[in-house]
């Protein structure tokens, strides 16, 4: 059934192939058997072999992934229990806390990037991992808590009360009756933590600056020469990777919504 | 609750042990692509201790990094204003030439005539009291014979770079472009250290003239990939350091490197150990082993750039490795180096920022 | 209804408190050092004079701000920087809103497929992403590179799924009998549009704006690649901090940046008040 006028289709198909000419131009020249990124020569896998064979490529992934893991596990953490703390404090406090929770979201990353940058340079903390480690927690929380929150709200008190009254001990409560509840929220969280951390640049460029980490996206950045189809390479593994989760994605929507409509 | 305890305590040691340094390493700071990286991992058989090796862009960004003292580089490679601006702020530890093997005797006489040792005046700077010799060259321009000849870049000196059609790339750097404005306005008139605000104003309209024929682009490293190739050099004419010329017309037979007669920089770059230095016996070694014959030459035959012992070029010229006229630096009547100033460092920065913010 | 609260003793009333405040130290802890602090280090540094900073004493003085205020090229290169980012922001809602408009209205399967689809790009890193668009604009019109042209095109392409995502989510709830009630009541296509949808979808619309024009304004990714090394506000913030090591300098005008861009989203939030207010 096509609610779609031919307008409407051809406008959908136009934007659709724009967005994606250079998603696929990427991906084709990772086969490119020379080093050109603009004319393409022949078919190879060189680029795919000599991307496993650079170090600093490698080393780049590897920051990347490890800094992603620590902050989106600290960052859920940190970001669910205080979300929990949140109902239990006063309005003001509360107020004044989601305001200041906010200002890394509404602010430019720059600004985010920059304060950070001040404020390692201001106490003398040597740059690096440790870091950019903090810097991803630190951007990471306010999202957190901003997704795990609402679920909070929505809880149904009358539960936590039962389950004290029944003698449970906080800890107790909390892990059988109040995260179960928000679960969803919790890793929607993560997962909107775990894609802001690994594609992260400016943020982290200046929380690392001037020390040798670097993450993909510094990599790329400060990538003066031998600019090669490795970084292709690189991008199809990772277009490869969101590809099967969107795939996966869809299927699963697909599923829920077959089970709705029964 | 317990996996994610166990998650938690897996990651935190992961990146602790990703964070803690080798026992015995230090840590170089230099300029980026600038030395021969097998030469660090030889150090690393020999002596036993790893090398970090850290790169930096300018030695504008450089300066702030090592004021800031949390981070403690071992050694770095400044420039030759640069480490007087860093001697003069306290922050750099005298060289013990008695532990040098290299002897002040083999420097090239180009060095000892620009950076005299003769320590006459103990208020004025010496380099050499502060450092160790580790490249020197000057700037100039690349050019791809095919698109420029030199018959128009000897006719027009450094203004070929603003009068000509053509692709041209500018050196991102501030104080080599403002060197290049000042040289092509008013050749040996102007002391580069020492520029009017009426010279300093006029370099600026050089620098952002937007009725300039030329079309301009700001890149550094870039210029590795971009000359590389003959028939297709992304530029016409590139500011460029002397090493990175020497090395790329080994690599392209259409290029030719010229150096306008209105003057030039002659610049120094030299091992530096920082007061705050945590492995300074490492450094000495480190300084040793990359000024020793056989290493410098290495390393010269790979990035290009003029070593500073007479023997070494005379090996590099004999051997026909790089021909003499690019790589052996003579010093003629309008080139000069750089000195320290903060005013001046100031209004170049600013200058700079103004440049850049108009392309 | 709620049932009778039996009341709890005082004594587990208050070991439950001080248990969620516990919960709350670590998050409480980020707020505080990683998020205000930083902040009002910022705002403090870009208030003193380069010379103080040196000798960690405290002056305040506006000299940071005069100094970026009063350079007229400065202040031309910010205006420049927020009227790329409104042209880019502006394409890419008028780009945005139908594509969200049209995928809203599709059946089940085909808005999943869709919106998966366009909002996929968002998850590849975004170097990646403008990478391949300067090589697919080498590819096809080098000269282009450079241009404001370039700039746009870069801006709109990075930043088009953020507008297409709120506005589409706001769509997708508007209830379907809505357009069929309008029709009912004698509105054609472009009425129901202009008239029912649209207003509904402001929010959505705020947001939307608000995703694509703030990256956009202080990018330092665009113009170094699509600009040729060009530099836009963002570019002079990195040199101030990190060619310069200016941290007050660098501050002010990050701080100034974020300040216009605040007051933008104060008259945005108006507006959206207002829309939702007068829709009651």
């Amino acid at each position: 059934m096509s609610k779609h006028t031919f307008t409407s289709k051809t406008f959908l198909s136009i934007v659709l192939l724009l967005i994606y000419i250079p998603i696929i131009s990427l991906v084709v020249f990772s086969f490119n058997d020379s080093k050109s990124l603009i004319q393409f020569t022949g078919f190879s896998l060189e680029w795919y072999v000599k991307l496993f064979e650079s170090g600093t490529i490698m080393d780049a992934v590897f920051t990347t992934i490890l800094v992603a893991i620590i902050s989106t596990i600290a960052s859920t953490l940190i970001g669910t229990l205080g979300a929990i703390s949140l109902t239990k404090n006063k309005k003001w406090l509360r107020e004044w806390i989601l305001n200041f929770n906010n200002i890394p979201i509404v602010n430019p990353e720059i600004v985010t990037a920059i304060s950070f940058f001040v404020l390692f340079g201001a106490f003398q903390i040597e740059r690096g991992l440790m870091t950019m480690i903090i810097a991803h927690i630190a951007f990471s929380v306010p999202y957190v808590v901003i997704t795990v929150y609402p679920k909070v709200r929505q809880m149904d008190a009358d539960l936590i009360s039962a389950s004290s009254d029944l003698g449970a001990t906080p800890l107790q409560t909390l892990w059988h009756v109040i995260l179960p509840q928000i679960r969803i929220g919790i890793i929607a969280g993560a997962a909107i933590a775990f894609t802001m951390s690994f594609d992260d640049f400016v943020i982290s460029y200046f929380a690392s600056s001037g020390s040798a980490v670097k993450n993909i996206s510094i990599y790329l950045y400060t990538l003066k020469r031998g600019i090669e189809p490795t970084i292709n390479a690189l991008s199809a593994l990772i277009i490869l990777v969101i590809g099967m989760k969107i795939t996966f994605d869809y299927f699963k929507t697909q599923k829920n919504l077959m089970e709705e409509e029964e | 609750m317990k996996k994610i305890v166990l998650l938690i305590v897996l990651s935190l040691t992961l990146s602790v042990l990703a964070s803690c340094e080798a026992s015995d390493s230090i840590k170089l700071f230099m300029p980026t692509e600038y030395i021969d990286e097998s030469l660090l991992e030889a150090f690393e058989e020999e002596y036993g201790i790893q090398v970090e090796l850290i790169v930096f862009d300018s030695n504008e960004i450089a300066i702030p990094q090592i004021e800031d003292q949390s981070n403690a580089y071992d050694l770095v490679i400044p420039s030759d204003y640069a480490i007087e601006e860093l001697a003069v702020k306290g922050l750099l530890d005298t060289i013990d030439w008695d532990r040098i093997d290299m002897t002040k005797d083999l420097l090239d006489p180009a060095i000892t005539q620009l950076w005299p040792d003769c320590g006459c005046d103990p208020a004025d700077f010496n380099v050499l009291n502060y450092s160790v010799p580790y490249f020197f060259g000057n700037v100039g321009i690349l050019y791809d014979s095919t698109r420029v000849t030199l018959t128009q870049l000897e006719a027009l000196g450094w203004d070929a770079l603003n009068d000509i059609d053509e692709d041209v790339m500018f050196y991102d750097s501030t104080r080599d472009m403002i060197m290049v404005a000042l040289k092509a306005l008013y050749a040996g008139e102007v002391d580069i250290n020492n520029p009017t605000d009426a010279q300093l104003a006029a370099a600026e309209a050089w620098l952002a003239d937007t009725t300039r024929v030329s079309n301009i682009t700001y890149a550094s490293d870039e210029i590795f990939d971009a000359m590389l190739v003959s028939g297709s050099t992304q530029y016409a004419m590139a500011v460029s350091y002397s090493g990175d010329a020497v090395y790329l017309m080994s690599e392209n037979d259409d290029l030719g490197y010229y150096v306008p007669a209105s003057g030039s920089n002659v610049w120094l770059d030299a091992f530096v150990i920082p007061k705050n230095a945590e492995n300074k016996d490492a450094a000495y070694d480190f300084i040793n082993f990359m000024t020793s014959f056989d290493n410098m030459l290495l390393n010269t035959e790979y990035v290009g750039y003029t070593a500073p012992r007479t023997d070494v070029i005379s090996d590099v010229i004999t051997n026909e490795t790089y021909p003499e006229s690019s790589y052996r630096m003579t010093v003629r009547t309008n080139d000069s180096i750089f000195r320290y100033n903060t005013e001046l460092k100031v209004k170049m920065a600013e200058l700079w920022a103004r440049v850049r913010a108009q392309n | 209804m709620k049932p009778f609260v039996i009341s709890k003793p005082k004594i587990k009333t208050k070991r439950k408190w001080t248990f969620e405040g516990f919960l709350g130290v670590p998050y409480q802890a980020v707020i505080g050092f990683l998020i205000v602090i930083p902040i009002v280090l910022m705002l403090i540094y870009s208030f003193q004079s380069r010379a103080s900073s040196q000798t960690f004493t405290l002056i305040f003085t506006l000299d940071n701000y005069l100094r970026f205020i009063n350079e007229p090229i400065f202040v031309s290169l910010m205006a420049e920087s927020i009227g790329l980012a409104f042209v880019a922001t502006l394409i890419s809602l008028l780009i945005g809103y139908p594509l969200a408009y049209i995928i809203a209205r599709s059946n089940t399967k085909t808005k999943t497929l869709l919106i998966l689809l366009i909002t996929a790009p968002m998850w590849i890193n975004m170097l990646l992403r403008t990478k391949a668009l300067e090589q697919v604009i080498l590819m096809t019109a080098p000269e282009l590179i450079g241009t404001n042209v370039a700039i746009i095109i870069g801006m709109t392409y990075v930043y088009l799924p953020f507008m297409v995502l709120p506005i589409y989510t706001v769509l997708s709830k508007i209830d379907m009998s809505l357009y069929e009630s309008a029709s009912d009541l004698g509105a054609n296509k472009l009425q129901t549009l202009i008239k029912v949808i649209i207003p509904l979808s402001i929010s959505g619309v705020l947001s939307g704006i608000m995703m694509v024009f703030l990256p956009s304004a202080t990018t330092l990714v665009v113009p170094k690649y699509l600009g040729a090394g060009r530099f836009l506000i963002g570019n002079l913030i990195e040199n101030a901090m990190i060619a310069q090591g200016d941290f007050g300098y660098g501050s002010s005008i990050a701080l100034l940046m974020a300040g216009l861009i605040l007051i933008f989203l104060y008259l945005i939030k108006k507006v959206d008040k207002y829309t939702e207010g007068g829709d009651e």
